[in-house]
């Protein structure tokens, strides 16, 4: 196990400097664009309200380019991801304040998209190619296909004819008042919750399905165990490590889903704060969010594989 | 069917096309529904402007925001312009995107795939961790970001979404190989002299082609979705093109109260397509992977056991 876990933190080391050098670069792709844009973008009066040197200096563009990257790196060292070009703050605290509710509803989401594609992806596996699985695979399919913006959209659209009802836009926080808080986060959850809980119903009837195949099952059904123990205590549980795996990379999934959601449903949260500074071309604050997130994906990663090693027996003694 | 007759249904050839579409219709009922989805879609696109009744950016500002009725079968939108004709051209634009975006992403797995899968070594190693970073960021974080700074596109849409999909799907072509190249069969090639090259194209490729068949038919969709996800929040297709995620973002949610069928129908269009593509996929994938052959139909023994429950409770003939 001890080896398993160094082996899996060394390989970390190279993935972060690639990490680290695909943000860096993708600011700096089109270097005169980005401030050429922006100063465009300002109107008429752009090119005097934004100093060109200045931002030239701020975004570290007046340097070799190694010496960037040098610069840069030591900056995150320091806990500096870099200050916003628009409102000069800095973006770490821009990131901090969102993230809350970007965990909030990632957390909510996780929690709707197991109690939906638990019993779908088991239900499928055990009685599959029936009618019952049928169903199972259509509405699995469905969440996928049902894109989540346009359904979204629709939550707006007919409640609010029909009944005159809409959802919340005034943001609570969970502390001030949690009813309210969560009459608003449980709607967008549910459809994050929805738009991945697709991709695991079809992981778990995959895995079940080949979990089923084994001896052991067979055994299982000659010892004469009911159903309910051969599926849960002997299939499920041994098809859950592959799962919990995946679940694990739901995550990016997760924050990818959130970008919209957050927007639809006016919560203040990361993808929120992305999609902000994308339309500003705040490039440090997209610089600072991409790094985030990665570096966020990476950590659930390396978990999901200790407990992957910690549950399976056969790669703990390895 | 049934297990018990003991007599064997007649084995399909599925190594041939009709064959194969022949054991979808008969043993996948949900894929043949996915697959027709699937064939309607491209001819809408193909006939788009046989179909559509009027063009996609023809305006009837007299008839502007008015609901279906017989002349604008799905209504209007806030210029004029039929819903219906838009999202029959609107196909032509996710069909494009859709086939062109998983072809590119598909080639960029399968190269990077190939390579590293048989190369192995240092190679293997740096590729594999520069995956593992890229997959480090979401795929629609990814997508936007650079849509951002490429301004959007067609062409840049296709190639964007071509190249991230691809690289995050080039593990699946990469597993593949490495479990043939385990086999005995292409030691034995490359003991009797087969050049690396043929041993690529004439062991490795041919028998990874059920993977990229998968790999294509599974990508369909959710690059279909990826453009429309980028259209909707204005970083995929610019107007005036009939793009189904533009249609329901801006002026679709802006008059969505006065007009709601503006967002109504893309979104059902689109569902439907995925819908389809990932149900004929699914059907692809089943039919070719080996790990899910053997046991047609219900696992055996649960079906076994629940005939002899049928017999003694008399109910057998319930059994299909």
């Amino acid at each position: 196990m001890s080896r398993y876990l160094t082996r899996r933190l060394l390989l970390v080391i190279p993935t972060l400097f690639f990490v680290s050098l695909m943000v860096f670069f993708s600011i700096r792709l089109l270097p005169g664009n980005i401030i050429d844009t922006m100063v465009a973008d300002m109107g008429s009066g752009g090119s005097a309200v934004i100093n060109r040197a200045e931002i030239m200096h701020e975004l570290g563009l007046d340097a070799p380019i190694h010496v960037q990257y040098g610069r840069w790196i030591w900056g995150l060292l320091h806990g500096n991801i870099g200050n916003s070009l628009i409102t000069h703050r800095p973006a770490l605290e821009l990131i901090w304040e969102r993230l809350p509710v970007s965990l909030e509803l990632g957390v909510l989401a996780i929690f709707f998209t197991a109690i939906l594609s638990f019993p779908l992806g088991v239900w499928s596996a055990i009685r599959q190619d029936t009618i019952s699985d049928y169903i199972g695979r259509s509405v699995a399919v469905a969440f996928i296909a049902i894109p989540g913006f346009w359904i979204g959209t629709m939550i707006w659209v007919y409640p609010s004819i029909w009944w005159n009802w809409s959802p919340s836009v005034i943001y609570v926080p969970l502390v001030q008042n949690p009813i309210e808080n969560l009459k608003m986060f449980l709607l967008p959850a549910f459809i994050i919750g929805m738009m991945s809980t697709g991709g695991m119903m079809r992981w778990i009837r995959t895995m079940m399905l080949e979990t089923l195949r084994q001896d052991y099952i067979r055994t299982a059904w000659s010892k004469g165990l009911t159903e309910r123990v051969v599926i849960i205590r002997h299939a499920l549980k041994n098809s859950l490590i592959p799962v919990i795996t995946v679940f694990g990379y739901q995550v990016p999934m997760l924050v990818g889903g959130s970008v919209i959601i957050e927007q639809i449903f006016s919560l203040p949260g990361i993808g929120r704060l992305m999609l902000e500074s994308l339309l500003k071309r705040d490039y440090t604050v997209v610089t600072a969010i991409n790094l985030f997130v990665a570096i966020v994906v990476l950590v659930t990663n390396i978990l999901v594989d200790m407990t992957y090693g910690w549950l399976d027996p056969r790669i703990r003694y390895k | 069917m049934s297990v018990n007759t003991g007599k064997p249904d007649a084995p399909i050839k599925y190594n041939t096309t009709m064959g194969f579409f022949l054991r979808l219709i008969k043993e996948k009922p949900l894929g043949t529904i996915g697959a027709v989805i699937v064939l309607i879609f491209v001819l809408v696109a193909i006939l788009a402007n046989v179909l559509a009744p009027y063009g996609y950016a023809q305006i009837h500002i007299a008839d502007k925001l008015s609901a279906p009725s017989a002349q604008y079968l799905l209504g209007t939108d806030n210029l004029g312009r039929d819903i219906l004709s838009r999202i029959i051209y609107g196909a032509r634009i996710s069909l494009i995107v859709g086939i062109l975006g998983t072809l590119l992403s598909t080639l960029v797995s399968v190269v990077l795939g190939i390579t590293t899968g048989f190369l192995g070594g240092k190679f293997d190693f740096v590729v594999q961790r520069l995956v593992d970073a890229w997959m480090c960021f979401p795929a629609l974080i990814i997508l936007l970001t650079v849509m951002s700074i490429l301004g959007p596109g067609l062409l840049q849409i296709i190639i964007v979404l071509g190249v991230a999909m691809g690289i995050g799907g080039s593990r699946i072509i990469r597993s593949a190989v490495i479990g043939i190249r385990e086999n005995m069969y292409v030691s034995a090639a490359e003991v009797v002299g087969c050049s690396t090259w043929e041993t690529l194209t004439r062991h490795i490729f041919r028998n990874i082609s059920a993977a990229i068949i998968v790999l294509f038919s599974t990508n369909i969709g959710s690059v279909i979705l990826s453009e429309a996800s980028l259209s909707f929040l204005g970083y995929g297709i610019p107007p005036p093109t009939p793009s189904w995620g533009s249609m329901i973002s801006g002026p679709g949610r802006t008059y969505m109260l006065v007009a709601p069928w503006m967002g109504l129908w893309p979104g059902i269009a689109l569902g439907l397509v995925i819908w389809g593509t990932n149900m004929f996929g699914d059907a692809v994938r089943d039919l070719l992977d080996p790990r899910l052959k053997g046991g047609v139909g219900r696992y055996g023994n649960f079906k076994i056991k629940h005939v002899v429950k049928q017999k003694k409770s008399g109910l057998l003939d319930t059994s299909k």
